[in-house]
Formats: structure tokens, sequence, C-alpha cells
């Protein structure tokens, strides 16, 4: 029998976007979440059965005592592994005038709760009971609830309590998913939107810093947030788009991956220099070594860009702007350059975000462009900034400033030029723009 | 299993709102013989398509839902209306696209669901076209 079309087992298209059922996709999280919490789970008991809470019992509750040592033997498990036992005599502190009680130690409480879990090598536990010759004394602790529970050894297992952070780990992972599968079973999307207290709905702006401004215009980005001060030429100053970040993250991969070339070089050359040439590591050298200095060439035409070029300063004479509004514009550029081209743009794009795989992707798309200002070959001195200022007529007929969580429209100005002898550089500054009177909204 | 008839009209056919104005509609489901409407819910509501991942918030919500007290008829027509908000505007971009929908979602028994919408445009923003940087 042949098919219109094949099977799909987990989900089906619809244009750029794989849609499933939800309630289905809930089950399989909760399925995850439960298994998930239960692997926490096991472990957990497990570490705090067999270490953290015997250990603990030994400081805080096992009775502290002198014991003589009578007899002492080795224990031989299987994979010659072994572990020691020694014959003690104690007096118990509550009846010190009673017999002395007599009973086989295993040295720490550890193999007492691991049923013999805890094995050594047999020089190793050779070692340890020569410590412990017949007829010695030595301090011990004995469980107060059975007596004949003894140890010669009080520590802790600080791996083990280190190790309990993996199962914590798998815990709140699973937990959290059970929680918010149970908090959300059988509820629509459209109602569990609709119920997300104000505080946490993550789509709306996070605060209405201007008045019934933003509460005016939903999803319509915070200006606030781009953290725009008053400005010198015109009323606001526009904050440059967030780019450090670019030149120290590729600062810190410049240092890491180089420090590894270095470390196989130095190898190499060892090998080289003693006539034994590692040639497979030669042919892993030279690509790695390629990758270092191109990432190298990138940092330092940042730093160039970072450093030579003097700060660049944009200002409007209103923000945020509305959508068919009019404002004047106003750039001031230092530094000691000779500038072959500069362009100021007003820039729409939009920026959407999906997962693939396990990866987030973001894709950016241009959707409007207008030239403000063009200047070609001019020097800027130092201590004299090049001034200019523009009209800035914003399109009536185009999309306001959205922002959702995956989705958002972004307006900014970019400034780009291109200096001789020197690297080309652009640098972005965001602005809000509302919906204005031909779309719908008046600010 | 017959699927029960939904009736979701909005009381202006026009598809385009302007922010600020009131839309209402009415809803009614014409009960079918072996299935029992538990619940519905009545969203007016945004949400995006394209290439980035699925955002929605919801402006209008109203749910009613059958209980103990009192049997409720879905045949009897049940009105709805909001404001519509200032933004975001309905949107055709290169790659994402806000849609505006009053959406019924039907809970019947036995656990299914019937979704019905009525798509309309908020704002007038014309359509986005790619420009090469």
């Amino acid at each position: 029998m042949q098919l219109a079309r094949p099977i799909r087992f987990y989900g089906k298209k619809r244009g750029d976007r794989r849609t499933g059922s939800n309630q289905q996709g809930r089950f399989w999280l909760g399925l995850l979440s439960a298994a998930c919490l239960l692997a926490g789970i096991i472990p957990l008991v497990y570490i705090l059965v067999v270490f953290a809470i015997p250990e603990w019992r030994v400081h805080h509750r096992f009775v502290h005592t002198k014991a003589r040592v009578l007899d002492s033997r080795i224990v031989e498990w299987t994979n010659d592994r072994f572990s020691p036992e020694i014959q003690l005599e104690y007096h118990l502190a509550s009846r010190p005038d009673d017999a002395p009680l007599t009973a086989w130690s295993e040295y720490e409480i550890i193999p007492v709760h691991s049923r013999g879990g805890q094995h050594w090598e047999r020089a190793y536990v050779e070692e340890l009971l020569s410590e412990f010759p017949t007829g010695s004394e030595h301090d011990s602790w004995y469980d107060p609830r059975r007596p004949e529970r003894i140890v010669l050894k009080q520590a802790y297992t600080w791996s083990a309590w280190l190790m309990l952070l993996l199962p914590v780990a798998f815990i709140t992972i699973g937990g959290g998913g059970l929680i918010l599968v149970l908090l959300t079973w059988g509820k629509s999307t459209e109602r569990l939107s609709a119920q997300r207290p104000p505080g946490m709905d993550i789509l709306q702006p996070k605060s209405q810093a201007r008045g019934n401004l933003l509460a005016q215009f939903p999803f319509v980005p915070n200006p606030d947030e781009l953290g725009d001060s008053p400005g010198t030429l015109l009323t606001h100053r526009l904050p440059p788009a967030k780019a450090e970040w670019r030149l120290f993250a590729a600062a810190a991969f410049c240092l890491f991956w180089n420090s590894l070339v270095a470390f196989f070089v130095t190898i190499l050359i060892q090998d080289f220099r003693e006539g034994e040439p590692d040639w497979w590591m030669l042919a892993f050298v030279i690509p790695s070594l390629s990758v270092g200095l191109a990432a190298l060439a990138y940092v330092g035409r940042l730093v160039l860009i970072a450093g030579g070029v003097g700060p660049t300063i944009v200002e409007v004479s209103d923000h945020p702007l509305a959508l068919g509004g009019e404002y004047e514009l106003a750039l001031s550029q230092t530094g000691r350059l000779h500038i072959e081209s500069l362009d100021v743009r007003l820039v729409c794009e939009e920026v959407a975000t999906f997962q693939q795989g396990t990866n987030s992707r973001t894709t950016v798309r241009r959707v409007y462009e207008q030239l403000l200002i063009s200047e070609q070959s001019f020097e800027i001195h130092h201590g004299l900034p090049f001034e200019a200022r523009a009209r800035l007529q914003v399109p009536a007929a185009a999309m306001h400033s959205f922002q959702a969580i995956h989705n958002r429209v972004e307006w900014k100005i970019i400034v780009r030029g291109a200096i001789q002898r020197w690297p080309d550089f652009e640098r972005g500054f965001p602005l809000v723009i509302c919906p204005g009177a031909a779309t719908g909204g008046n600010l | 299993m017959i699927a029960p008839a939904i009736t979701l009209t909005l009381h202006e056919s026009r598809r385009v709102y302007r922010p600020g104005e009131k839309l209402s509609g009415q809803y009614y489901i014409e009960a079918v013989e072996g299935t029992e409407t538990v619940a519905v819910e009545i969203s007016v509501l945004w949400h995006t398509e394209g290439k980035g991942d699925e955002d929605i918030a919801v402006h209008f919500f109203d749910r009613v839902s059958q209980d103990e007290r009192a049997v409720l008829d879905f045949r009897q027509p049940r009105v709805f209306s909001t404001v519509l908000p200032n933004s975001p505007l309905s949107y055709e971009g290169v790659l994402i696209k806000i849609r505006w929908c009053v959406r019924l979602r039907v809970f019947l028994s036995r656990g299914k669901q019937i979704v019905e919408e009525r798509s309309f445009q908020l704002g007038e923003v014309p359509p986005a076209r790619a420009v090469l940087p």
C-alpha cells in the first residue's frame, strides 16, 4: 500500500515551525522529569546512607573511649582487594566498672555501611595494620546504640560530600520539570498565558518608568532600559549598542586557544630537538596554529577599532520616537583620523531566535534603511570633533519597535566609517519607535 | 465521534481594527448527541509566526466551565467584547509575522478539544521587504 505522505512520529511542519500536541509534549516532559528525579534520589540516598549520615554520627553521636588492640587480620575480598579488621577491648563510658567489651572493628565507619564495599590493596592494608600492634592503646569511638560497633578513625570523605551536588542537580531539574508539568497539565496555552501574574510575565516590559507611556504600548521595549541620557547637542544622547563583550569574548578565546597551541608547539619542538618528530601532532598543530593566528588578527583589529577610532556620539531631539514623526539628529565623531567615507543610517531589523536541536540560533534581516548623513574624504583633528546634523524622518508606514521572548523588531542608527590605513568601523545606537498616528497610535 | 458545530462571529464583519477600538462578537455550540461540552475558553490574542520560535500573549481571556451547581447551555449565544490595545500591531515581516485572532477552544468530554479562530488585523502596517545592508 502506498501512503500519500510519510507518517510523522513527532509533529508536523507548518511554515517554518514544527508543531505538535502540547499535551503529548507535557507527558514526555513529565516522564523525563520523573526519570531525572529518580536518577537523583537513588544516588542521593546511597551517599547519605553509606557516607554522609554514618560519618556525621561518628563525629556527633559516637562515644569516645580508649581501646586496646587484641588481634588483627586482613579480610580478602574479590579482585585482590582487602580490608583490615582489628579486635579491640574497651570499656563503655557509661559503665566504666563493668567487664570490658571485645569487638572486631573495621577501622572506619564506611566499610560497615557499604557492606564491605570499601577495599584497598594488600600493601596499603598491611601498612595500616602496622600502626595498630597487639597490646597498643588507641582513641576509638563506639556507637551508643550498638556498642559492639567501634571505629578507630574519625574523618569525613569530602569527595562523597562533593558528590552530593550531582544528585541534587538532578533532583532540582527533575523536580522543577515535574512541578511545571503539574502546574500546566490540562491547561490551554491561552489560559496559561492569561493566568501568568503580571510580575511573572517575561513577555511584558519590566518597568513602566515613563509613566503611562509604555503602559500604552505593550511589547514596545522600554527606552529606559537602553539607558539613554541627556545630550549636549540635542535633547537625548543615544547609548551605543553593547559591543564590548565581543572584544572580551574574542580576547578570552584567543588567549585560551593560543595557550593550548603554545603547549603543543613546545612539545613538538622538544620532540624535533630529540630527533623523534611526531608527525601526527604536527598535522594537528598546523591548522590549530592557523586558527590561533586568525583569532589574534581579529582581536588586534577589534583593539585597533576600539582604541584608534574616538568615541562616536549620536543625539536625537526626542526619544522614544513615533512612526511618521520628524526629528533632528546630531552626530559627533572624535579622533585623529583621515576619513574616506562616513555614513549614518536609520535602519530597522527583524531578529528571530529559534531552537535548532540543542542550539539557540538567531537570524537577523534588515527591512528598512534610510541614509541620513553621507560624507566623503575629510580629516578629523585632535580636540576638534567632526559634527553633522540631519533631519530624521521616521517612516509612517513601517513596524514599530517590538520585543517578545523569541522575536524582536529593532530600530537603530548605524554609523559606518572607512578610515585610511585603518580597519573600517561600524557602531550601532538602538532607539525605540512607538506606533504613530498612521498605524493607529499617538505618543 | 461527530464534532459539535461551533459558530464564532465578530459583530463587525470588517477585518481591520484600529488600536483602542472595541472588538466584540459571539459564539455558540450546537450540541451533538453523545458529546458533552465541559468548558469553553474565548481569547483575544496575538502570536508570532515565521523563522523564530513562537511568542504568544493573551489580551482578553474568559473561561466558562460546567460545574456541579448549574448545567450551562452552550447553545445559547454568549457575547464577548474587549478594547484592543495600542500594540503590537499586526505585521507581515520577512522573518516575523504578528497575527491577531479571536480563538475559541471547546473542551469536550474524554479530553477532546476543538479550536475555532477568527483572525483580524490590528493597525495598518504595510508588509515589509528585505533590504540588503
